[in-house]
């Protein structure tokens, strides 16, 4: 019991290290702020992904925001609510931060890092394509849900 | 393991050697290691690791992983190759994309089936071929000399046929840790 607490403990604080890493800042490029919704259906932990839904679900859905200054919040049910820090080099991107995820063994705390690219710069709305992957743990033990996604971005 | 995949086990070791020689570069870097492999289900299977890299910018790599359950044989190996650049802000931190070549082999032996040389004959085997596209983090952990210790977190996507159109993908997340030298 007590070395599951231990490991609790150093899980959140790695959690809690990274959001303030991301929040204080690497050095990152200034960009344009922007709103994504992407669509496509989460990973859960219990296989591949399944087909998105017509109309696409609640587990289809992820929004995004990202200011200026390159933090990132994405909002989903699978993976989960994921804080971070978005490098761009041309049209791709890569993501790296944590947060609250969520897989069908339950909720839990973990890491995410996301490759994506997005089809213009400047301001408009703009084509939108990312994978997320992530490793963490919840009660049940680790889990790694992801989720493979497009839509649009808007950025202003 | 058994004789039907060993030959392409071996022709598919070492294309990412002949993949990484077809580049003009100095320095290149071999490494061996050990990984896990989850198919998107919370499960990890340990696997094999070789890699080989060309300067800063080239990678070919191997995963290899499977387990005998009772007369049934699985195997199942990953050949990637593609692009590894450092992410911008960090030393040693590196992004690498790439594609993925996968071979899962699932083969149910019967000890009473022999070939003329007496290894055992499938009774059942299916080799199920994939490509698909990769990415993924690596960490240079260290580096003294010639020798490297290296952690990497990589997902391989494979869309799941006309299912694509709707999202569909398998998934296999790698995690390993090698240690390499540079010739």
């Amino acid at each position: 019991m007590k070395h599951r607490l231990t490991s609790t403990t150093r899980v959140m604080k790695f959690v809690i290290g990274a959001m303030i890493a991301a929040v204080t800042g690497f050095s990152a490029p200034v960009q344009a702020s922007s709103v994504a919704l992407l669509l496509g259906p989460g990973i859960a932990g219990n296989g591949g992904s399944n087909p998105i839904g017509l109309p696409p679900g609640l587990t289809d859905i992820a929004v995004k925001y990202v200011t200026s200054g390159g933090s990132e919040l994405t909002l989903s049910v699978v993976p989960g609510v994921l804080f971070g820090k978005r490098y761009v080099d041309g049209g791709f991107y890569t993501s790296l931060g944590a947060g609250i995820l969520v897989s069908a063994s339950g909720v839990g705390l973990g890491a995410y890092s996301s490759f994506g690219y997005v089809s213009g710069s400047g301001s408009g709305i703009h084509f939108n394509a990312e994978y997320t992957q992530t490793i963490g743990a919840n009660g049940k033990g680790w889990t790694a849900p992801g989720a493979g996604r497009i839509g649009a971005v808007w950025s202003f | 393991m058994k004789r039907c995949t060993f030959g392409a086990c071996l022709i598919m070791a070492f294309l990412p050697l002949l993949m990484s020689s077809a580049y003009a570069a100095s320095s290149p870097a071999f490494e061996l290691g050990i990984a896990g492999v989850t198919g998107g289900d919370d499960h990890a299977d340990p696997a094999a690791l070789m890699r080989a890299t060309l300067g800063n910018s080239f990678h070919g790599q191997m995963l290899l992983y499977g387990a005998d359950f009772g007369p049934v044989s699985a195997r199942t190996i990953m050949l990637s190759g593609g692009s590894v650049a450092n992410l911008k802000g960090f030393e040693r931190l590196q992004t690498q994309f790439g594609l993925t070549l996968m071979d899962e082999y699932i083969g149910i032996y019967s000890s009473t089936r022999k070939r003329p040389d007496q290894t055992d004959q499938p009774k059942i085997s299916k080799h199920n071929l994939n490509i698909g596209a990769m990415m993924g983090l690596r960490f240079q952990a260290l580096q003294k000399s010639n020798y490297t210790a290296s952690f990497g977190w990589e997902s391989h996507l494979f869309l799941a046929g006309s299912a694509g159109f709707y999202l569909v993908f398998g998934v296999k997340q790698a995690w390993y840790a090698s240690v390499g030298v540079s010739i």
